[in-house]
């Protein structure tokens, strides 16, 4: 078992396993010009710059099918206009990303934070998104578009996050292990 | 209106698109600023700023290049119709129930100029918000403002901003997985329970701070 061997059996292994590693600036980029065209070639328009939201999306999904599905249901708080469509974008998130993940072998059922904490912040995150109609990428998305709430709103985020930060550091410090 | 149409397919294919460059960057719009202030790490960073700058170009470059059909109301800062440019200053886009009831303003018109915002006497007094040092904030600033703020502080607390979580719950964590079920639990009871709770803290009339 040699040198070239050991290399033959890692090529293998790297042919299985799909390791197309993709940068956050790409991502970025690749997003934006996506986002855009969303709106401006196909539509996606009243609500201005609507082409990727987590937040919104999943409430207009949730809005139309509990809609046509059971009468008892009245949507909840939309966006200044009502976007009329059936939008999949959260299905279609979720779909790439388990691919994503199965393909390249990083598919893992764990828990990483405390099962309870996290159901709660994932209902406290989706009140904040619904009361300003967005999540952090519609943010920089209707920034971009130039909202002054928007570009009003990005250094307020910045300082939530910063707060959050700090108190992590300060309980993380807390512990015994230094 | 249940129509899968264009929109169907095209949103199905961005998210398709998104999700499989969320999972192989791991971004997260809110871990960017998360990794600057723990470690000074700017990966994640570049792709925020790279995500803002790219769609400030793209929209520009689109709105120039006369592809205006779509984009009925950029620049959002509407400096050629003032009579709408209050209502803009106002209206930071929440939800479509203005804190300013209808009865407060009065649209008027005059020949030359326009419609503009005539107020009663004393009708300043009556943008309801809070008064600090004379200056009144409209309560859909604060709120707008203030839910930013703990939308960020929130999505730290959780480790990543929604697309993060769908990512990470599509790649196998089932902490995010439960975050997705608070999340859509939250569509369904935010109009019952929180929009009622907000609404009767902004009717306290003209709170006054400093």
């Amino acid at each position: 078992m040699g040198a070239g061997f050991m290399r033959g059996m890692r090529a293998t292994r790297h042919f299985f396993k799909f390791k197309f590693r993709v940068s956050a600036l790409t991502f970025g980029v690749i997003g934006a010009f996506v986002a855009v065209v969303a709106q401006v070639f196909f539509r996606f328009t009243p609500p201005d710059a609507y082409g990727i939201c987590i937040v919104c999306h999943a409430r207009d999904l949730v809005n139309v099918v509990m809609s046509n599905k059971f009468t008892w249901y009245a949507a909840p708080a939309s966006d200044m206009a009502v976007f009329k469509g059936l939008v999949f974008t959260i299905p279609g998130v979720l779909i790439g990303a388990a691919l994503a993940a199965i393909l390249s072998g990083e598919w893992k059922l764990r828990f990483a934070e405390n099962p309870l904490v996290s159901l709660c912040l994932g209902f406290v995150v989706m009140c904040c998104g619904l009361t300003i109609s967005g999540c952090p990428m519609r943010i920089l998305l209707r920034a971009a578009y130039l909202d002054e709430g928007a570009l009003l709103a990005i250094p307020f985020l910045v300082a939530g996050i910063f707060l959050a930060t700090m108190f992590l550091k300060r309980r993380a410090r807390g512990s015994k292990l230094r | 209106m249940m129509t899968i149409g264009t929109v169907t397919w095209v949103s199905l294919a961005i998210g398709l698109v998104f999700g499989f460059l969320a999972q192989r960057s791991r971004m997260c719009f809110i871990g960017g600023w998360r990794d600057f202030f723990l470690i000074r790490d700017t990966y994640l960073l570049k792709g925020f700023i790279a995500f803002f700058v790219a769609a400030a170009i793209f929209f520009a470059g689109f709105y120039f290049a006369n592809y205006r059909v779509a984009m009925s109301n950029y620049p959002w800062i509407s400096r050629d119709r003032p009579d709408v440019a209050l209502m803009d200053l106002i209206d930071m886009g929440t939800w479509d129930n203005p804190f300013i009831p209808e009865q407060y303003r009065e649209w008027g018109m005059c020949e030359n100029m326009g419609p503009q915002i005539i107020l009663k006497p004393g009708e300043d007094l009556l943008i309801r918000g809070i008064t600090v040092f004379g200056y009144t904030i409209p309560y859909e600033w604060v709120l707008f403002l203030g839910a930013t703020l703990f939308l960020g502080l929130f999505s730290t607390l959780a480790n990543g901003c929604p697309i993060r979580q769908h990512t990470m719950a599509a790649s196998g964590n089932a902490s995010a997985m439960l975050y997705l079920i608070g999340f859509y639990l939250a569509i369904m009871l935010y109009d019952k329970w929180v929009a009622p709770f907000l609404n009767d803290l902004t009717n306290v009339f003209h709170v006054v701070g400093i």
